[in-house]
Parts: C-alpha cells; structure tokens; sequence
C-alpha cells in the first residue's frame, strides 16, 4: 500500500527575490554567508560589486529586486553616490548596512531613501529576512502609490477639463493645470487656498459658492449644470459643471470637488444649428407654396402652413401622420399616391406636374415638383413636394383669353357698327342733299312752272289752231312732251320739299281716314283688295288735317303695296286710357302721355307678308324701304314718325300673330274745355 | 248754251291770255283776265264769273287773301274757287285739295282739266 497522495506536503512556491550586494573588499563574506542561508526563503544574490560606482551600471538597469549597499569604511562618500543613483530612489529599494550604529548616517540613508539601516555586527538571518521583506513590501507600496499619484497627476495635468477640489469656504485645495488656465493663472499652485471671488465677478462667485454649498448641506452631486459665465478676461464662456461632496475618510464632508467642461464651442455649434434650423422652418413656413415631406410608406411627416391651409386643416400637427387619403378623394389621392410611389421606387425627380384637384371644395390647379429625400447612406427615407397653387394664374389666364375674344367680337361689332354707321352717314348726307333740293324746288317750282304752263297752254293754243297741219302737229306733240318731261322733274323735286308748319285744329279722325281712303281709292284693285272699317265713336283730336291725311294715305298705300296678291286693310279706331307710363298702347313715345290720359288709338293693319323681325327698329329711318328700288322713297314712315311728332302723338309698328303689319297710330283726344 | 264765264286771276299775262285764247276758241266759255290781284273784287262784281281760277303766288297780293276778300264779298260769296298753283306737288294737291273747299290745280294744266273742272263746278 503507498500512502494516499493528500499526505504529500507540497511546498509552497516560493517567489525569488534578486538582491544585488555591494560590499566592499576585505570586509568578509559575512552578508553572502547571511544571505545564503536564506536561499529556501527565495533570497539570491544575482550581482555582487565591490563599490557602488561599479554597481552603477547594474544599476541602472534595474537588474534586481533589492540592493544591499554595505557602506563599509566610505561611509558618508558611499551613501552620497548611492543617493545619486536614480533607479535607486525611484523604483529598487535599497538597505543601507554600516558596520558600526551612526545616528547621523542613518538619518542621512533615510533620507536618500534607504528602506532601512542596519547595523553589520547585529545582523541575523532572520533580522535581515524580515528588513528586506520589510523593505520589499514598502517600496511596493510607495511605487503603487507614486503610480496612483502620477495618474491622478497626469490627469489633472492634461485634461483639458477643469478640475478641483475645494474646502467648505470654497478654498482650492487642488485644482488641474486647465484651471490655471481658465483663471488666466501661471500654475495650479497660484489658486490654492483661493476662492472663486478673487477671480470672478461677485454675481458669478456668489452663484458658484451657493451651488458648492448646496452640495455640502445636501451631499447631494450638482451634475451637468449649463451656465453662461463671464470669465476673468471678460469674455463669456458656456460651462457645463458637475460637482460632488468630497469627503474625508472618515466619510465627513469635508468640501467639494467639481469639473466643468467649457462647451462654449458646442453651445456655438448647437446655436448654429438651431439658427440654421429655425430659419429653414421660417422659410418652409412662410413660403406661400404648400411644402410636405412624407416618409415612404406616404405619411406625412413635415409640412408647411400653406400645406395645411391647402388640405384645408388648421392645425399643422393634425396632419403630421396621416396620407393623402385622409384629405383627398379616393380618385385624386391614388393618383397622387401612384406618383409618390414611382419616385419612392426610382429615385427619380419629378418637376413640374400639373394636376388638378380640388381645394376646399373649388377647383383647384396644382403645379407640383417631388424629389426622393436620402439619408447619409444613400437609401430613400421618403420624399420632399413643392406645390405651386396656379389655379389663379389659370384663371387669369383664361380670363384673358375670354377677355381677349371679347374684345375681337366687340372690334367686329365697333366695325359693323363703323360700317353701319357709314352707310347711315351716307343716309344722310343724301337725306340732306334731298332736303336742299327740296327747298330748292320749291324756290325754284315756282319760276319755272308758270313759264310751264305758259308754253303748255300756248301749244295747246297752236293745236287748236293748226293741229290739222299732221307736220304742225307732230311738232307740238314734241313741245307737249318735253313740257311734260320738265314738269315731271320738278314734281319730283317737290316730294322733297320740308313739311310746313302744322295747323293744330280740333279734327274728326274718322273723317279724314274716310277721305283719305277716297284718295288712294285709285290705287286699290277691286277684285283684290278689302277694306274693313271698325271705327268707333270717338272725340275729336287736335291734329293738322293735312298732314295727318298725309299719314294716313302713306299707310293705306304702303299697305296695299305690301299685299300684292291681294289682302284686307283693317282700320280700327277706339278710345283708350292710359294706364301706366310705357306700359300700354303709347308704344315708344308713350312720354308723351300721362296716365289718366284720354286718348284716341288707330290701328292700320294688313296681311301682307309682315316685317322682317330684325328691320322693324329701322322701319322710321329716313330712306329704309323694303320696297323694290323704284317703288318706294323710303321716305314714307320717316315721315309718318315726324307727322306724328308734331302732332304729339306716337306711332309703332308690329307685325300681326297671324301675319301682316299693324300700324298703331296714338293721339291725345282733345278736351274743349 | 250759255258760255261759262271763268275769271283767270294770275301775275302772268302770258299764261292767262293765252288760257283765255284757247278757252273761247273752243266757244263755251267767256274768259276775263286780272293780271293784278288787287283787282279780282272789282273786275269779278262787273264780270260776274261763274268760276274763278286763282293763282297762289302774286306780288301784289296772295291768292289765299284773294279768296278770303271774294268770300267775304255778298255778291261773290257763292262763286267757285278753285287755286292754281306752282308749288304744290301732285301728292300734296292730292292730299290738300278739298281743304277750305279750294280745289287745287297744280301748274302746268292742261286745257282739259280746266275744262273738267269747270264742269264739275258750274253744271249747265
């Protein structure tokens, strides 16, 4: 049977420490004897050197855990150069070993910092194990510590926030290289025991200083407080500060520590881009084109007031959100979905569509240009749409257009009526002519008829006398002829001549239809043409006999003239009163009258083939005829219509609903008293 | 048959004396001339026409004074009067010819439409 393996002792691993041993010659080996024996404890010697100077080298290099420096009969010189050395008191610890006790060498080892001073003539293994470990613990420590102090050095040294620390008065008890700098001091050491009211104005120190004590009577940290603060060199700088309660280790507050971050910069940045920010929302907002942005599954997230104002929506968040089928008819927002689509899909532009739609209900143009929007990677995330609204331009356009052939129908019509308004002048200025012969005429008839009749009636004498000569006879048929072709002229001449004053007496109307029917009696063919009288008893009218006889021989002749193939004339004479001004049987001159007026009303009618509609306003125009040239003056109902006037009466014309003409003639009847 | 006796009153004596020559040459009628209407009362009281024919327009005096002093004449009163004149168009003599009870002729006329017209207002 072996033993069981758990009653085997392993040895603990032992870690070896490398000392370097300087001791001088002649001095014996007692110190590698010492040390020798403390082989199992891990203890070799790696170098041993006669003097520190020969050791410096290996020194230097730092080759060993440990220094054991036997200053032997040098004493003080070898302590001097041991001090020297620089690895020494930074990173090897190092024990001083003098032969015989020296209060005044001991102090000096220590304080060229040696871990220890011993005495050689005491030395025991077990004394000399325990001042290296000793020694070997200590320098550990003290390197851990420089490491920690030279991190939290560097720290403060570099970093380019502002740190320190502070006491319950607000005293720097430490501060950073940076804040040196912020206070616009040479080092850090120029503000400790300081406070924040020997750098800053009184407002700036008061505010800090109340924050710090908050933190104290709290212990509760002020973390990332932005504030503006007017800084030593009177600049104004944006601050980012946190601070915290610093405690003692005994966990008492004892005061503060703070770090404050200049974001001056940043704040910049961030002003920037919000400027930048503002100002694009302004103009997307006051721009009077409807802006939207919508994201690629078409809901809108971005538009402007005039997007809003255009769907119709007051409030511009209650669009954010929703589609276009939210505001639009199914038809129209398909239509536009399918557009928003294609360029969500392709990533190509689309600029100046036009569409229609409808805007609060009207008719609306749009103008629209869509373009995909990207992120930084390039993908489409959705798109950007500027409308135009053109509805008013359309409009405006159309309108001129309209306008425009207005104004081409009225230039025809201005040079109708210019051509209209030539013939009429040249109307006239025949009427005129007409009128001057016919006043010349009559000056002239005069003259020339009674040497007419003269010459007629002495031919008529010679025939008497010698017709029975055939040569004789033939000769005065001649002078007969072109007597008669002369009176023929000056006749015509005479129609022309202006009607005489009027001579207003009371008249019988009736009588003078009568006698004026006698008169064109002539002119009626028997076996065609009618006369039906309806004539009323009616009072007497002031009237020109003459001259309304005159009237009424122009319309009996017109009227038979009108009905070639034979017809009835009807005339109808009646009482009336007027009832209404312009309303009633006064036709276009019913001014004249008064209602409440008596009057006496004829109507010449006949069945002809009428008026043609569009020529019965011209109807009273001096020369209109619708007669056959030859057989009309045109003269005839212009001169009715000025008898009429003189008369004060009104005469109209209109065509029968069962065909034919009907003159209506109005007089006012005449009251004797 | 007793000839119709006709005074011609009118400024022009040719035109009157040569209506006289025609008229008596056709042996009804007796014919006196006023060449002066002034005198158209005096010579028409010794005359006794059975008609007068009158000229409207007459220097001296105008034909519608003319028939105004033989209406207003007791011994004249009754006698015919019918006008001739130069300035009336047919149409206007037409329309006008039975004002007043003048007839009107317009110039020039014809022998024939005197003697018509003597007929209709002097019946044998």
């Amino acid at each position: 049977m072996t033993k069981p393996a758990d009653s085997v002792t392993v040895p603990p691993k032992v870690q070896t420490v490398r000392l370097l041993l300087i001791e001088p010659e002649g001095s014996g080996s007692g110190l590698r004897d010492l040390i020798d024996s403390l082989a199992v404890h891990g203890f070799r010697i790696v170098h041993e050197f006669p003097s520190v100077s020969a050791a410096a080298a290996a020194l230097d290099r730092e080759a060993a855990d440990l220094v054991l420096a036997d200053i032997g009969e040098a004493g003080v010189r070898e302590l001097d150069q041991l001090a020297a050395q620089p690895a020494l008191n930074s990173y090897v610890p190092f024990i001083v070993i003098d032969h015989a006790p020296r209060e005044d060498i001991a102090r000096r080892a220590l304080q060229a910092g040696a871990q220890d001073y011993l005495v050689k003539s005491k030395l025991t293994p077990p004394r000399i194990e325990r001042a290296m470990r000793w020694s070997l613990e200590r320098a550990r420590i003290e390197r851990d510590l420089k490491r920690e102090s030279d991190l939290f050095h560097a720290l403060l040294d570099y970093v380019p926030d502002a740190i320190y620390f502070k006491d319950r008065h607000g005293r720097f008890l430490h501060a950073s290289a940076s804040v040196a700098r912020r206070l616009r001091v040479d080092s850090p050491a120029d503000v400790i025991g300081k406070t924040d009211f020997h750098f800053y104005t009184p407002e700036v120190a008061e505010a800090t200083f109340v924050d710090e004590q908050r933190v104290i009577e709290t212990a509760r940290p002020l973390i990332g407080k932005m504030e503006r603060i007017e800084m030593p060199d009177g600049t104004f700088r944006w601050s980012s500060t946190t601070k915290l309660p610093l405690r003692n280790r005994h966990g008492r507050i004892i005061g503060t520590c703070g770090i404050t971050r200049d974001v001056t910069d940043l704040k910049k940045l961030e002003g920037e881009l919000a400027a930048e920010r503002n100002m694009l929302r302004g103009l997307i907002d006051n721009l009077p084109d409807p802006i939207y942005v919508k994201d690629v599954h078409g809901r809108y997230v971005l538009d402007n007031a005039a997007h809003s104002r255009f769907l119709g929506v007051e409030n511009q968040s209650d669009v954010i959100g929703k589609t276009v089928f939210d505001f639009f008819e199914p038809e129209f927002a398909e239509q536009a979905n399918a557009v928003d689509e294609a360029v969500l899909r392709t990533g190509e532009s689309r600029m100046n569509q036009e569409e229609q739609t409808s805007s609060a209900g009207k008719p609306t143009w749009l103008v629209t240009s869509k373009v995909p929007l990207r992120n930084e990677a390039g993908e489409i995330t959705g798109l950007v749409c500027i409308n135009r609204n053109v509805t008013e331009e359309r409009n405006a356009k159309n309108a001129l257009l309209a306008a425009n052939s207005n104004l081409t129908a009225a230039l025809a019509d201005v040079q109708r009526a210019h051509q209209e308004l030539g013939a009429v002048q040249l109307q006239l200025i025949e009427a005129e002519k007409s009128k001057s012969i016919g006043r010349l005429a009559a000056g002239v008839a005069h003259e020339v008829k009674n040497p007419l009749a003269i010459i007629s009636m002495g031919v008529e004498f010679l025939s008497g006398k010698y017709g029975s000569d055939p040569t004789t006879a033939s000769v005065l048929k001649e002078l007969s002829d072109a007597v008669s072709r002369a009176d023929t002229v000056i006749k015509g001449l005479l129609d022309f001549s202006p009607p005489r004053q009027v001579e207003l007496q009371p008249q019988d109307l009736n009588a003078i239809i009568r006698s004026a029917l006698a008169l064109v009696r002539g002119e009626f063919r028997g076996d065609l043409h009618r006369v039906e009288l309806d004539l009323d008893d009616i009072p007497t009218v002031l009237a020109d006999r003459g001259k309304v006889s005159q009237v009424f021989v122009n319309l009996f002749t017109n009227a038979i003239q009108a009905m070639d193939g034979g017809g009835t004339i009807s005339v109808r004479t009646r009482v009336a009163q007027i009832t209404g001004v312009g309303a009633n049987v006064g036709g276009e001159r019913s001014e004249v009258f008064q209602a409440g007026d008596r009057v006496v009303v004829v109507e010449v009618a006949d069945t002809g083939p009428g008026i043609p509609p569009e020529l019965l306003a011209r109807v009273f125009e001096p020369f209109f005829t619708t007669k056959p040239t030859g057989k009309g003056t045109g003269l005839g109902m212009s001169v009715v219509k000025s008898i009429m006037n003189l008369q004060r009466g009104t005469v109209r014309i209109a065509n029968r609903d069962g065909g034919g003409a009907v003159v209506t003639l109005t007089f006012k009847a005449h009251d004797p008293t | 048959m007793k000839p119709k006796r006709i005074l011609i009153v009118d400024d022009e004596s040719a035109f009157t004396r040569l209506l006289r020559l025609t008229l008596e040459g056709t042996g009804k009628f007796l014919v006196e001339e006023v060449n002066d209407g002034r005198r158209t009362i005096e010579v028409a009281r010794y005359f006794k026409p059975d008609i007068i024919f009158l000229d409207v327009v007459m220097p001296e005096i105008d034909g519608g004074d003319v028939a105004t002093q033989i209406k207003a004449d007791p011994e004249l009163a009754a006698v015919p009067i019918v006008f001739l004149t130069a300035i009336v168009s047919p149409k206007e003599a037409r329309h006008q010819s039975d004002i007043g009870g003048f007839p009107f002729l317009a110039k020039p006329v014809s022998v024939e439409s005197i003697v018509q017209t003597v007929a209709a207002h002097c019946p044998s």
